[in-house]
This record gives structure tokens, C-alpha cells and sequence, in this order.
């Protein structure tokens, strides 16, 4: 592995350094990545209950048809979502990162009506959802903030509906290498250019509707224009602006810069 | 579950180097279908160029099992 290589074990060593605020640091931290949070505000969030879990990768933590009590947050490690159909056709249809909470949806929503998954070995914050629910009626600006969340969730699936249903399998695995560089980015805490993806060829495929053998040749095609390495079998972003030229890539779908700045 | 390699000799050459491990033949034939396709719908025009698309499905002891075909008749 290329010595500029960020490993994804180092994420979370980076975020234990200024963790002034407990785990729950870097939920508030993907929270200001897009809404106005006061001292108060955070310090709110920082103090909710939870429990922390370790799973490994493949480990459930939320199956379709459940109530759930708890939202899930991600401390680190990588999750997805993934919905299956009757024949046993999987297709996963988010991927969430560290600092990513795993279920605002069922503040509202009586029954899960999807899986999710560890991508990754992960560490989790367990929160009860009342305690969430309780924070967000008496601080307005938290439950702005959670409802921002889910827009920009919705907001990357109708990106990834597009990328599905009409870009080709090229520029299809190249865009979502360029939303992952940019949200790995957004929470790293030192820039890095290159980094690992946590993605099988099946789950590529699982993610991309593709067959596995065509994500293979679309790698290898990418591999050749210098766009991804291959370092031990694990698939590195290389050049991000050969990617994004494949892929047409504007990340204004991501709201990165949904504060106004008065 | 026995490895098979998914290689297309016309129109698109790519030599297929990770290949699948699938439950039996039936399974590589469905999968090489479903390749074909997938690739022909990204670029109908690979049909055009030389004999058309022609994916050989090979086993892991590197001999031919069957091999899809799609070409322009007239």
C-alpha cells in the first residue's frame, strides 16, 4: 500500500483526539457539517444516553419489519442499507460513515422497511430514540438539524436512482468512487487524496446493479487510466479528477455548504 | 462451487482475470447473459464491430464451457 494511503482504521484515531465532548463528538461534528448547532445545542447531544456496541462486518443491527428503540450511530467503521426482493436479488441503497446516525427514520416511523448492515467492523453508539425524540421538541434547532440529515440522505438516493437507472457502468462506479471521496474527506480530519473503499466486487455490484465480473472489468478499465490502484486486491482512489470527468461528478446533491453564511 | 471466467473475444476484448464462483453451469449461463446484456446496454454499437459480442465462458482448468453470441443478421 502507497505510504499516502489512508488506512480506514486512522478515521477514528483521529476523531479520539478532540473528543472534548464524548463519543457522540462526531455525530454533532456530521451535524454542523450542515446546520447551526449552539453550545447548548451540542452539549445537549453529547450528553444523551447510550451504549456502546462493537459488530463485525456483516453484523445487523437493524432488520426490515422491526420496531426499533434505538437509533444507531456510527463511531466508526463503514454501514449500508440494503433492501432484498423475493428471488433473494439484494441491493444495497445507502452507505453510511462514520459519524452518520443509522435510523432518525424511525423517529417517525413505526416499522423499519429495510436491513442495515455493517460494511466494515464497527463501533456503535446505541441511543434511545425517546431520548432523541425528547432533545428535538425542546431544542428546535437539534430537530432542524435531524430533519436536514434525512433531506440530504433522500438527496443521495435520488443521486444514486440516477446513477442506477441511467449512467453507464463506467461512469456509474466512477461517480460513487467521487461522492465517497468527498464524504470520506468531510470527515477526515487531514485531507487525504487517496484512500481505501471498503467494497467487495459482489457488493460493488449489489450497489451498482451490475454483475460482478462487469464491475471487475470496469475496475481494471479505471486501473488503466490511472484513476484507481489496486493495492492488495482492496480498490484505491488515485486521481480524483479523472473520475470526476468520467462521471460528470458535481457534488452540489451533497449540500456540503447548506449554512448560510450571514 | 466451481470458478468460471467470462471472457469476450469480439467487439468489446477484455480478458476476464477474477472471474465467479457459481452454484453450476445453468448459473454461468445466466450470469453470462445477464453480462451481455448489461454490456450491450451500455454500448449497443459493440454489436456492430467485428463479429459482434462474443462472450466464452471457461472453467477454471481453462477449457471452454459454452459461449454467448450476439450478432446482426440480415
Amino acid at each position: 500500500m502507497p505510504s499516502d494511503v489512508t488506512p480506514l482504521s486512522r478515521w477514528r484515531d483521529h476523531h479520539s483526539t478532540q473528543m472534548a465532548l464524548g463519543p457522540l463528538s462526531i455525530l454533532i461534528r456530521k451535524l454542523l457539517s450542515h446546520s447551526m448547532l449552539s453550545t447548548a445545542d451540542q452539549e445537549a447531544i453529547a450528553a444523551l444516553p447510550h451504549k456502546i456496541k462493537q459488530l463485525p462486518p456483516g453484523g445487523s443491527i437493524l432488520r426490515e419489519g422491526d420496531q426499533a428503540v434505538i437509533c444507531p450511530v456510527l463511531l466508526s467503521g463503514f454501514a449500508y442499507r440494503q433492501k432484498v426482493a423475493s428471488d433473494g436479488g439484494r441491493q444495497i441503497v445507502a452507505l453510511k460513515l462514520p459519524g452518520d446516525a443509522l435510523d432518525l427514520q424511525s423517529l417517525y416511523l413505526q416499522k423499519a422497511d429495510h436491513d442495515v448492515r455493517m460494511l466494515t467492523a464497527a463501533e456503535l453508539a446505541l441511543v434511545p430514540l425517546a431520548a432523541i425524540e425528547q432533545l428535538t421538541t425542546t431544542r428546535p434547532a437539534v430537530a432542524r438539524a435531524v430533519l436536514i440529515d434525512i433531506l440530504i440522505e433522500s438527496s443521495i438516493s435520488r443521486e444514486w436512482l440516477l446513477n442506477i437507472g441511467r449512467r453507464n457502468a463506467l461512469a456509474r462506479l466512477a461517480h460513487l468512487l467521487c461522492e465517497l471521496h468527498d464524504r470520506v474527506n468531510d470527515i477526515a480530519t487531514e485531507m487525504s487524496a487517496n484512500f481505501e473503499v471498503p467494497l467487495t466486487q459482489e457488493q460493488l455490484a449489489d450497489l451498482l446493479g451490475l454483475t460482478p465480473v462487469h464491475v471487475n472489468r470496469m475496475i481494471r478499465q479505471l486501473e488503466k487510466m490511472g484513476a484507481i490502484g489496486r493495492p492488495s486486491r482492496s480498490l484505491t482512489i488515485l486521481h480524483f479528477p479523472n473520475l470526476a470527468k468520467i462521471s460528470n461528478f458535481s457534488s452540489a446533491y451533497l449540500h456540503r455548504n447548506n449554512i448560510s453564511r450571514v | 462451487m466451481p470458478h468460471y471466467y467470462f471472457n469476450t473475444t469480439n467487439g468489446s476484448p477484455h480478458v476476464d482475470d477474477a472471474g465467479m464462483d457459481l452454484p453450476d453451469i445453468y448459473a454461468a449461463r445466466r450470469e453470462a447473459v445477464r453480462y451481455g446484456g448489461s454490456l450491450l446496454s451500455d454500448d449497443p454499437e459493440m454489436v456492430m464491430h467485428d463479429n459482434g459480442l462474443c462472450i466464452d465462458v471457461v472453467d477454471e482448468a481453462g477449457s471452454r464451457c459454452f459461449a454467448v453470441r450476439v450478432v446482426i443478421e440480415r
